[in-house]
């Protein structure tokens, strides 16, 4: 795989926050399931970066919806998978499957 | 790119159009020549020795810091040479020495000097002319014409030169007011 | 109920045409939640604290979408360059006086200046399509005159350097307004 098509960390976390929300990832749906899921306590600003990052990489498609009372009648951009996504999301599973492939865990000495 | 190509359009239209009218400016008669006069209370005689004295003329002519005799000793005449160094502000403060051989010599009344900088950015002549009016007064005149030798220096001249005539009324209003000051302490 | 006025001022600021309403309304949403679970203080200071921890990253993506280019190219290359290249052809022709001469400058230098970054400005100002590109065009072309007057090797009364800060952006801001009117 060239250099540069592998997914960071957090992408790989936002594309499956993604994933996961089906219609509903828009960012601040992106940043909650990653802030229950992990733990941690993730910013509006880092998610619209990756957000917009893997956009321009063609692994995420972006679409608007209307403004909403809610929203302070402001729009929603909702993000979903691309074709390359899926196969990007596929490739880092299986990276981390060869990788962890004959490790037990918990290790010794770590939390778990 | 689109506002790369605009302001590059705004600035060369800024740029043509004034050196079109430097150009035409340049030709003009008294391109290069800046002259003012002044009315001071005082007798001819006071006022030359103002003009003639290296440490008198230090006092009016704004970043002189030096005035000196080429030959100390040799009297003042035609053919006798000084050197003027100043300080120039807009060059870093770097010292420049403009050299001045007197053309024409006749205490109190008249004085020419044809001069040049060190460097050879510029050459020319300045006259002083001393008019007496009776009753203590006398008229100065003063006249500056300067040729630049670098292009860029000629293409500019009609914006130095009425800087140089506003710089040559402000040191002579100095001048006379040292002069009055001094001749109304007597 | 309304996050802090300052903080969405900032977001604003900060997060950039392309991004603002979204993320606004993101935060805006999220905001409403945690005011109905744990009251609007605590709604306040979680809105405020997400604003100011992600304003690294907004501006981060406000220079990879371009816009921050524009607003860079704007203060320095329209308006600081060509002040700090006057600045310096005013030198060079008072360098050239004979009997030399000081640092203050002619009032007709200084209006040439301010011309000269005026229509600079404007043409910064004409390209910008919205009210929020245009004001940050504004700011940074105030920016970049403030950046060159201190950079200047001249005197310059404080008339002139007032001036020339509030004339840029007035400048960039009323050829906008004026391609919005036609």
């Amino acid at each position: 795989m060239p250099k540069g098509e592998a997914l960071g960390e957090f992408e790989y976390l936002v594309m499956l926050a993604v994933l996961r929300l089906g219609a509903e990832a828009y960012g601040m749906r992106v940043r909650q399931e990653i802030s229950v899921r992990t733990g941690r306590d993730v910013t509006i600003g880092a998610v619209y970066a990756t957000l917009e990052r893997l956009a321009d990489k063609g692994l995420l498609r972006a679409s608007m919806s209307q403004p909403t009372p809610e929203r302070g009648g402001r729009a929603k951009r909702s993000f979903q998978l691309t074709g390359a996504g899926m196969e990007a999301a596929n490739r880092a599973r299986q990276d981390l499957v060869n990788m962890l492939e004959g490790l037990e865990f918990p290790l010794p000495g770590g939390t778990p | 790119m689109k506002w790369v190509k605009r302001i590059a359009i705004v600035l060369a239209v800024l740029l043509i159009v004034p050196m079109a009218t430097l150009l035409v400016l340049g030709h003009r008669k008294n391109a290069g020549l800046s002259q003012t006069s002044v009315e001071i209370s005082a007798a001819p005689d006071q006022v030359w020795a103002w003009l003639d004295d290296n440490g008198r003329l230090k006092q009016w002519v704004s970043w002189m810091v030096d005035a000196r005799d080429s030959d100390p000793g040799e009297p003042h005449g035609i053919g006798t040479k000084r050197i003027w160094t100043m300080k120039d502000e807009n060059n870093g403060g770097a010292e420049m020495e403009i050299a001045g051989t007197y053309s024409e010599y006749a205490p109190p009344s008249r004085m020419t000097l044809q001069i040049a900088d060190k460097d050879g950015m510029f050459n020319g002549e300045t006259s002083y002319r001393l008019v007496d009016l009776g009753g203590g007064r006398t008229r100065m005149e003063v006249r500056l014409r300067a040729h630049y030798t670098e292009w860029f220096a000629n293409l500019m001249e009609p914006v130095i030169t009425p800087a140089a005539e506003k710089k040559l009324a402000m040191d002579v209003g100095r001048l006379k007011r040292l002069v009055e000051a001094r001749a109304a302490a007597r | 109920m309304n996050p802090p006025a300052w903080a969405q001022f900032v977001l604003w600021a900060v997060a950039g045409e392309n991004q603002a309403e979204f993320v606004a309304g993101d935060l805006h949403e999220e905001f409403l939640l945690l005011c109905a679970e744990r009251g609007p203080s605590a709604g306040s200071r979680w809105y405020a604290r997400q604003v100011l921890r992600s304003a690294a990253a907004l501006v981060g993506l406000r220079f990879r979408s371009g816009e921050a280019a524009h607003l860079a190219a704007a203060a320095l290359v329209a308006v600081a360059m060509p002040l700090v290249l006057l600045d310096r052809l005013w030198s060079f022709v008072y360098s050239h006086i004979p009997l030399k001469d000081g640092l203050a400058r002619a009032p007709g230098f200084l209006v040439a200046n301010v011309v000269c970054v005026c229509a600079c400005a404007a043409v910064c100002g004409s390209l910008a399509h919205t009210r929020g590109r245009a004001a940050g065009v504004a700011v940074a072309a105030a920016v970049g005159a403030a950046c060159a007057l201190w950079c200047s090797t001249a005197t310059a009364p404080w008339l002139y350097a007032g001036l020339l800060i509030v004339a840029a952006p007035v400048s960039s801001m009323a050829v906008f307004a004026w391609r919005g009117w036609r």
